[in-house]
């Protein structure tokens, strides 16, 4: 690896004005293709977003979207910022921490204190990490970002927790730097996709250890040991690890939509029509938060959802006029 | 024992940056930098030899876009070098004795890298080269208020990788704050150079974020927040520091 100086990072700064046609909340795929139409719509466009490229910065590798062989996750999301912001579009680095309805203008509110208004709202809140929901869980040396930290564990022995994409991805980016990688689940088939699945089991470093559920990580300050339960015979393991990497799903990030009574899924998903919009007018959603591409979450579909509620929220705003 | 790897840094003369950067770089320093920009660079030949290298590298090649970018190399190995190290109050690293890599700006001294502002790290560095030649630093009023307010001497060391892309927010909010109010120091520390202060702060997670008080780590948290957040980190901190002075007369 050869050490590099970027300055994908750099962000134009300047006084943002207060009001808005649509305000974006998130700046991952969904939010960045939505602002794309957006911008070509005309329409005055502000993307609030605590991180630029939102889940796309713990992908090391992008393999995946069309067009593009291989890119990494943190460069292909600052290609969407910089694609939508060629068309006039704006972002704000903040959290989003209020919002509110007041006829037909949004009024939304950050956590460094700016107010703004807008005609219309697209959720592209994405979702985080869920946590395993152990005791330990709060001992030094739990990570949920494997891109961030993988380095720290050179030479160490690692325990991924997870069965599907995330997992694998953790496992995979782990097994350069550790020494060795447990892949845990608590199941024996994987949700993986196959060409993930392949690439561990020929890694010499990565060990499945299957059918087994976490009871606990043990540790004085950082972390030791995982204990494991097998779920057909209910025998007790402990592996002896320095580090445990959370991959058991994501969250759908809702908490800003509840408030504002957007209707949720069972699983607490944003609801959406065919046209991304929610059951308020004016507010639409997009990408991971929705129950919209028969809940497949990718890039791909995230960023298609993002131009199909820029669509409707420009037909919308055309109507409103 | 080396906890953390090492960058297998590739010692390159010049052209570290891409010429697509250089040109973008050139023009914005052409558009907003002021006032001459000084910074003093200490380099350790002997336990970051490969670093300190790159680190006289990089800068060159910074002075070489814009004749108002200054610097000042010196060797943190030899004798003056170590008593100037000690006048910036910046050996830290008692741990591992690595004096270098190390960046200052000698206007704000208080804007502190100990190891290359490598990868995604580099934009904090080109905002602070602009802040300090324009003499001023964009932060929401809200937070800029309470900044100004901290009273205590206070370090924020912000412990970094050069692939985190979420760390180098939180490099630029210390720098930001130390900009403004003198009272802090913002450190930001790469782990791969600085092996030693990383594990004496048990880094196993980027990035971690300690708030230091006389040498002593008073609240830490991993990971990226805004900057209205990381001031309420500051605020309870200085809860605690001055609770704990109280008690002890
Ligand atoms: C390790 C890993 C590897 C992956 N690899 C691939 C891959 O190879 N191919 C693929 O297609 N997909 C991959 N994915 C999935 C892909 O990253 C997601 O499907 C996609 O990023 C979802 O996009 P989004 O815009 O809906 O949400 P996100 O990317 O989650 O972005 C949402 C953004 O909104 C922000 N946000 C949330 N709430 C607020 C608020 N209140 N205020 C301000 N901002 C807020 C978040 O901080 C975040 O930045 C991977 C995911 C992971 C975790």
């Amino acid at each position: 690896m050869k050490i590099s100086f970027s300055l994908k990072n750099f962000t134009k700064k300047e006084v943002l004005n207060e009001n808005w046609d649509v305000i974006i909340i998130g700046g991952g795929p969904a939010g960045y293709s939505a602002a794309l139409y957006c911008g070509r719509y005309k329409l005055r466009t502000l993307v609030i977003t605590k991180y630029i490229g939102g889940l796309l910065n713990e992908a090391s590798i992008v393999e995946d979207y069309p067009g593009i062989k291989r890119i990494s996750g943190p460069e292909l999301g600052r290609l969407f910022k910089d694609h939508a912001e060629e068309w006039g579009v704006k972002t704000l680095i903040d959290e989003a921490v209020d919002v509110r309805k007041d006829m037909d203008l949004f009024t939304i509110s950050t956590r460094n204190g700016y107010t703004f208004k807008s005609r219309v709202i697209i959720f592209a809140t994405g979702s985080k990490r869920r946590t395993l929901g152990v005791p330990g869980e709060n001992l030094n040396g739990i990570s949920y970002c494997a891109e961030c930290d993988a380095p720290l564990y050179s030479g160490k022995v690692v325990a991924v927790v997870g069965g599907g994409n995330t997992a694998f991805h953790d496992a995979l980016v782990l097994s350069k730097y550790a020494k060795k990688v447990y892949l845990v689940h608590r199941r024996k088939k994987f949700k993986a996709d196959p060409v993930l699945v392949d690439e561990a089991k020929l890694n010499s470093n990565i060990e499945f250890v299957l059918n087994k559920i976490v009871l606990e990580i043990k540790g004085q300050s950082t972390v030791e040991k995982i204990v494991l339960k097998d779920r057909d015979t209910e025998d007790i393991i402990e592996l002896d690890v320095q580090g445990v990497f959370v991959a058991v799903g994501l969250e759908p990030s809702t908490e800003l939509a509840k408030k504002l009574g957007v209707e949720l899924d069972d699983d607490n998903r944003i609801k959406v029509d065919p046209c991304m919009k929610t059951n308020i007018e004016g507010v639409f959603a997009a990408g991971d938060v929705t129950s919209g591409s028969c809940r497949f979450m990718q890039i791909v579909t995230s960023a298609a959802e993002g131009a199909i509620a820029a669509y409707n929220a420009f037909r919308y705003i055309l109507r409103k006029m | 024992m080396q906890r953390y790897i090492r960058f297998p840094y590739i010692a390159v003369a010049m052209g570290l940056l891409k010429e697509e950067d250089r040109q973008a770089l050139k023009e914005s320093f052409e558009k907003n930098l002021k006032d001459i920009v000084e910074i003093t660079i200490f380099l350790d030949n002997e336990k970051n030899r490969d670093s300190s290298n790159t680190a006289k590298n990089i800068i060159n090649e910074l002075m070489s876009l814009d004749s108002r970018i200054k610097a000042k190399f010196v060797d943190a190995r030899s004798e003056n070098g170590y008593k100037l190290l000690k006048e910036y109050n910046l050996d830290i690293d008692t741990f591992g004795d690595r004096r270098g890599p190390i960046f200052i700006f000698n206007k704000k001294p208080e804007i502190v890298y100990y190891g290359l502002p490598a990868g995604w790290e580099f934009v904090a560095f080109i905002e602070d080269i602009i802040a300090i030649s324009r003499n001023e630093v964009d932060l929401p009023p809200k937070v800029a208020e309470k900044i100004a307010k901290v009273d205590t001497p206070i370090d924020i060391y912000v412990f970094v990788t050069p692939e985190c892309p979420y760390c180098t927010h939180m490099t630029q909010y210390a720098h930001k704050f130390a900009f403004l109010n003198n009272k802090i120091r913002g450190v930001m520390i790469n782990v791969y150079e600085f092996p030693e202060l990383s594990e004496a702060f048990h880094i196993q997670a980027v990035p971690k974020n300690v708030i230091v008080y006389n040498g002593k780590s008073i609240l830490e948290w991993e990971g990226a927040v805004p900057e209205a957040t990381f001031v309420e980190h500051i605020e309870r901190a200085l809860v605690d520091i001055k609770g704990s002075s109280n008690k002890h007369g």
